[in-house]
């Protein structure tokens, strides 16, 4: 299982941060960042076909917007999943950590990029019960 | 369903159509399939039967681009409208000459002269008779006798069927439709030998509504009609009914007036004439679809309209319960209906409602059939704005709204309240909208667009109204 949000986190290879991402796969913090993702992006993705009241969120722009807003939590959030739990673990040794900012903005951004391609994965399936946005993306 | 055959006679004639016209297209129900407006009026250019006109030939525009709708249960604009005649009017061979030259009164023998002293005054004999009979029914009921012959007529004639029924507006107090209703339901009882359908004419329902005073003219130099003539007009047509028209030749006869009204413009006739629209023929539209709906005409029936509150300025509540139930939710539909389409569906059009098959995109909204509705919608604009500025006024909804809680536009009678989690005014209405919409399976876009709406207002009218 640790294999497959290993490929999901690195984008099958795009986003491999060799020795942090072997760390991150080792200490399973890539489980904590996928469930985040998954369980994250199906609630905002339900929220926006099924909570939103109004009828006017219904378009593409919104759609975008709304999409967007959750894969830039997401990109924090896997920021600071990783960046602390990888923090957590020098704090035992005790060492200081050798990996920079960078390289967990990296990190973050292919949760960005994951969660956005999600949205649409999710949307796809939820948005024919949708009574204002059964059309949406397309 | 059987067709009613709808005489209008004269100026309230035309505007009683004109209500009519506006009830049907709100969906109000009425147990035929098919009305046939015949408008009887010797004023051609008259400014009501004009517009009376358009808005029928309007409303025959949209109702022919819906070739769904006899599928339908209830929609706007259900209830069809046929004409069998030129412009929906019997041509009458009227002319511009004065009544003693129609009469050929040069020519009578001196006790022919004399006895046409006796029943018309020199005013009478002098008078040009191209819009009308200006007030005058015995110069009514000499030149009208003529229409019988009229080619118009063989044709209401020849398509009357088994079934069918005839409805006759008119006024009491004027020239044309006080002549005109006694000499047409004569006319109609008593066909010529070998006319087509005579026993049918014979022994069909007719009904009529007999409009009494209800609106008065400012005095004026220029014109020939004198308010002051109406009553005893009035009262003078009112023994002669009682004697020759109610006495068994109708199945249904309705009485409607007001001692409440307004003075107009005194025009005699031609395109100035253009009255506001009045409560009063809106009431009389509602004797026709009551005419409509009886199913037992055995018994002659004799009915006159009350209200519940004798005010000035009357809404929904104002009325009998019946009336109530019959106008509120129909009018109300197509007021929501109106009022989307002016404020909110060019904005929102591209919103699930819009985009789900059958689109509702730009080359619908310039469509022929769009701009039917839009112009038909005008003139109920206008109708609405004329049926609360006149006297007796009716007032039921907010026209000029000065705010945006679209669900108290219903003068006194207040919506249901929301629930937390419900959407307000214009997102309630694209709410239903797109709730409705899938449930649709009409693919043409006409009938697909009038449906969608019919049913999202109805919806709503149950869920804020409980109606």
């Amino acid at each position: 299982m640790n294999d497959f949000f290993a490929e999901i986190q690195e984008l099958f290879g795009l986003f491999y941060f060799q020795d942090l991402s072997d760390e991150l796969y080792n200490n399973d913090i890539y489980f904590s960042l996928c469930l985040f993702l998954f369980v994250f992006n199906l609630i905002w993705v339900v929220i926006f076909y099924f909570g939103l009241k109004s009828p006017k969120w219904g378009t593409l722009v919104n759609w975008s917007f709304w999409m967007i807003t959750g894969s830039s939590i997401n990109f924090l959030a896997a920021f600071f999943i990783a960046y602390n739990g990888i923090a957590e673990i020098y704090l035992k040794i005790p060492a200081v950590s050798p990996y920079s900012y960078n390289q967990f903005i990296g990190i973050a951004l292919s949760n960005f990029i994951s969660s956005l391609i999600l949205s649409l994965i999710y949307s796809s399936l939820v948005k024919w019960k949708s009574i204002n946005s059964s059309k949406i993306p397309f | 369903m059987s067709k009613i055959y709808v005489f209008g006679i004269g100026g309230t004639g035309s505007r009683v159509l004109k209500s009519l016209s506006f009830l049907l297209a709100a969906g109000v129900k009425t147990n035929a399939s098919t009305i046939i407006p015949i408008i009887i009026d010797p004023d051609v250019s008259n400014g009501d039967v004009t517009r009376t006109v358009d808005i029928l030939k309007t409303f025959q525009t949209i109702r022919g681009k819906l070739p769904n709708i006899d599928n339908t249960d209830d929609s706007f604009f259900k209830t069809e409208i046929h004409d069998i005649t030129q412009n929906f009017k019997l041509n009458i061979q009227s002319s511009d000459k004065k009544f003693r030259e129609y009469i050929d009164y040069s020519t009578l023998d001196n006790s022919n002269k004399a006895i046409t002293s006796l029943l018309f005054s020199e005013q009478n004999l002098d008078l040009k008779m191209e819009v009308g009979f200006k007030g005058n029914p015995n110069i009514g009921s000499v030149v009208l006798n003529q229409f019988q012959n009229s080619e118009d007529y063989l044709t209401f004639q020849s398509t009357f069927e088994q079934g069918d029924k005839i409805f006759i507006i008119s006024s009491i107090f004027g020239g044309t439709g006080a002549a005109g209703f006694p000499l047409l339901l004569k006319n109609l009882r008593s066909p010529k030998d070998g006319s087509p359908n005579q026993a049918l004419l014979q022994n069909c329902p007719i009904g009529a509504i007999s409009v009494l005073p209800y609106f008065g003219l400012k005095p004026s130099e220029e014109s020939s009609i004198d308010k002051s003539t109406f009553i005893s007009k009035t009262k003078a047509a009112l023994n002669y009914y009682e004697h020759s028209v109610t006495n068994g030749s109708i199945n249904n006869m309705y009485y409607v007036g007001d001692d409440i009204s307004k003075d107009y413009e005194n025009i005699e006739g031609n395109s100035g004439q253009k009255n506001d629209a009045h409560l009063v023929e809106l009431i009389a539209a509602l004797a026709i679809i009551d005419f409509s709906n009886q199913n037992d005409y055995s018994t002659p029936i004799v009915k006159e309209f009350g209200i519940e509150n004798d005010i000035e300025t009357l809404n929904f509540n104002d009325f009998a319960i019946q009336t109530k139930n019959k106008l509120f939710k129909p009018l109300s539909q197509y007021f929501y209906f109106n009022l989307f389409l002016k404020k909110e569906l060019q904005n929102s059009h591209t919103l699930q409602y819009g985009i789900l098959p059958p689109m509702i995109d730009d080359s619908f909204l310039t469509s022929d059939f769009y701009n039917s509705i839009c112009k038909f919608n005008t003139y109920f604009e206008e109708w609405l704005h004329e049926l609360r500025n006149n006297k007796r006024a009716f007032n039921p909804f907010e026209l000029n709204p000065t705010t945006n809680e679209i669900f108290n536009y219903i003068n006194n009678i207040a919506p249901n309240r929301n629930g937390l989690f419900e959407n307000k005014n214009f997102d309630r209405f694209i709410y239903e909208l797109n709730k409705v919409k899938p449930n649709l399976n009409l693919p043409e876009i006409n009938q697909n667009f009038v449906s969608l709406f019919f049913r999202a207002t109805s919806n709503l009218m149950k869920n804020k109204f409980n109606s």
